[in-house]
């Protein structure tokens, strides 16, 4: 596994990913539904590493997040048939598949997409040897933005959407040189299975990119049940960077690289710094103190470390499972 | 795994450290090590000589690794190709274009033997990522080049075998600034034209330079340059690599000495509609490596090409021919 540490500096001023209002809607609907359907499950075992040793780190909604004392991630027991009627709910999918949902999602990332499509053509190029004219699997996207730019790209030849709410006409692959796995894992109660199901999509010689919000990221844990933009079920797993390594490998992957190039942990905590917990005398003493220098440098830090709260990951197929 | 026998030629520094990515390989059988100087054979189970004509005679090696001063390379790389056994030689490819040209023609009359030169260089982890970058034309093509790469010399400069011509050949940049010429070769293509001053600007009492500056040229217009220094006093490696649609920047370098600072390679596309929120101020993504497997990458290529018949991809008679002439060119200004 190459051993590399990617940051990123950001030269603008952050813009929030989400309008404030529509991700309210969001989580209305959510919580609306995460109150009405509770979990029909009591088991505390890790869905990441399988540890049955777990302790309480928080509560959302009535709904308790364990962190695993094992892999340090962190997760709900959540059961696939409660989980799956909330990603088919279609409240949600109305509200997301709106035009002003996805406007406000092409405003807010336009910047981050066409970095990650220049990512992902360079990643592809030094781990495939070629960029150009690739088969691609996109899988769960529900961002109309990110479709369209990777379709777009040089890197694709063709394209398969799949596990969408999104309805569009495209090929369909059985397997493609690269599969795209990006914000999914999150809502995955059984995400070995699940990893599994993507190791028959890629090619034997391709690779799988992933990427997702980390457990053991600095913000979640300053902030735990403070943090404003995990909430149940649409975040029922946040690995740790180590967990994410057990995973793939416990699916049949060889992890190729992970790295932590999270911009936004000291903005999260900042934003919510009133609820960073009273005990925390440190991090409260920081934000209080730190200029934007300072905390730009932390932010760098915590991604230089693997330590930021989003990894990006590329994993290709273990030549036999 | 097919095993292949090798003999080690000079166990100083290098020789050392050949031995032990060599034996990290685990496809390497090394039959005998050689030194003129007894005291660096000592530990060794293998067979030790201190002629190394003897070596290579009484060991029916597949290939002989060469790691001895510069001056001693022509003659046992020859003698070896001679013999039949593949070759791997530190770099420099000998003191001069002479001595390089004298090996290519023994490798030409040869009966398609392996000769690989060692340019560790370009295994370092920040020198392939840049290349992927290249490759793949996200940053469009590179047009023009700068690299500094320095070091502090030492309390006994002058006296390193190093600075005496007669076993090397040249100073500071034919023993360090290869480095960054051949990775400028290696991103750019060869140089035709070229200008530089060649000096001796801290170290006078020395017959080899301490400084050398560059202005080199490709045929097709592509500029760099290129300054090697024995009088950096700080451990510096930098090469700026500027792009049609971007920049890729290699700072620092992870060495044994570990004095280069920490090994990292920066790139960014161009943004002159500032969409990234200021002109001038693109974002820029910084990888950082925390190993150093170049040694291992070099040695398996080698393996490759010995045990496998794979092509030499990397450090080939023709890298080093193009080198030695534009390093000749670098000195004769």
């Amino acid at each position: 596994m190459l051993r590399a540490y990617d940051y990123s500096e950001d030269s603008a001023d952050i813009m929030e990913l989400k309008n404030e209002r529509l991700f309210n809607e969001e989580k209305m609907i959510a919580q609306e539904y995460v109150i009405k359907h509770s979990l029909k499950t009591e088991s505390k075992h890790c869905p990441i590493c399988n540890s049955g040793s777990s302790k309480f780190i928080f509560t959302r909604w009535d709904i308790n997040y364990q962190f695993c004392n094992d892999c340090k991630s962190i997760f709900v027991p959540a059961d696939n048939e409660t989980l799956y009627d909330y990603l088919e709910l279609d409240k949600m999918k109305k509200l997301r598949l709106s035009d002003e949902y996805q406007s406000e999602a092409e405003l807010r990332r336009a910047a981050i997409w066409s970095d990650l499509v220049m990512w992902a053509e360079y990643r592809s190029y030094r781990y495939l040897g070629k960029n150009i004219d690739l088969d691609i699997i996109d899988y769960g996207n529900r961002y109309l933005g990110s479709i369209n730019r990777f379709k777009e790209s040089r890197m694709c030849g063709h394209y398969d959407l799949q596990k969408s709410i999104i309805s569009m006409d495209t090929v369909h692959l059985e397997c493609a040189d690269v599969v795209l796995y990006l914000n999914q894992i999150q809502h995955e109660s059984d995400p070995e299975y699940s990893l599994r199901c993507l190791y028959e999509k890629v090619k034997d010689d391709g690779i799988l990119i992933l990427n997702t919000r980390l457990g053991s990221g600095f913000d979640i844990l300053t902030l735990k049940g403070g943090i404003d933009n995990i909430f149940p079920y649409e975040h029922i797993l946040l690995p740790s960077k180590r967990g994410l390594e057990i995973l793939l490998n416990r699916s049949g992957f060889e992890l190729l690289e992970i790295t932590t190039p999270g911009t936004r942990d000291m903005e999260t905590v900042l934003k919510n710094k009133d609820r960073i917990e009273e005990s925390n005398f440190f991090i409260k003493y920081l934000i209080d103190v730190a200029d934007h220098s300072i905390l730009t440098n932390f932010q760098q830090f915590l991604q230089k470390s693997g330590l930021s709260s989003f990894a990006q990951v590329i994993a290709r197929k273990r030549k036999s499972l | 795994m097919k095993r292949i026998s090798v003999v080690i030629i000079g166990m100083g520094r290098m020789g050392k450290t050949r031995y032990e990515a060599m034996k990290r390989h685990g496809g390497y059988d090394i039959i005998a090590v050689c030194d003129s100087n007894a005291a660096n054979l000592k530990g060794y189970d293998e067979k030790i000589y201190e002629d190394w004509q003897e070596c290579i005679d009484e060991n029916d090696a597949d290939a002989v690794i060469v790691c001895t001063y510069n001056v001693m390379i022509p003659e046992i790389v020859c003698y070896s190709l001679k013999k039949g056994h593949a070759v791997f030689s530190e770099k420099p490819p000998g003191r001069n274009l002479q001595d390089t040209l004298q090996m290519k023609n023994a490798l030409d009359q040869s009966d398609n033997l392996i000769l690989k030169f060692g340019f560790n260089h370009r295994y370092h982890n920040s020198v392939i990522e840049a290349k992927a970058l290249l490759d793949s034309k996200i940053l469009g093509d590179v047009v023009c080049a700068r690299g500094v790469y320095g070091k502090a010399g030492s309390l006994k400069f002058s006296d390193e075998w190093r600075n005496d011509t007669s076993l090397s050949g040249g100073g500071i940049m034919l023993d360090q600034g290869i480095h960054m010429l051949d990775l400028m070769y290696y991103f750019m293509g060869k140089f035709i034209s070229i200008q530089s001053s060649v000096d001796q600007l801290v170290w006078k009492d020395m017959p080899t330079e301490d400084s050398a500056f560059s202005i080199l040229r490709t045929e097709d217009g592509r500029v760099a340059s290129l300054h090697s220094s024995a009088i950096q006093w700080r451990h510096k490696f930098n090469l700026d690599l500027i792009c049609t649609e971007g920049f890729i920047s290699l700072n620092g370098l992870l060495t044994s000495s570990m004095s280069y600072g920490e090994e990292k390679v920066s790139y960014y596309r161009k943004d002159l509609e500032a969409k990234d929120g200021k002109l001038g101020k693109p974002v820029e993504h910084t990888m950082c490596f925390d190993t150093d497997e170049s040694w291992d990458y070099e040695m398996i290529e080698f393996y490759k090409a010995v045990a496998e018949n794979k092509s030499v991809e990397q450090g080939t008679i023709e890298d080093a021919v193009n080198l030695m002439e534009m390093l000749e060119r670098i000195y004769c200004c």
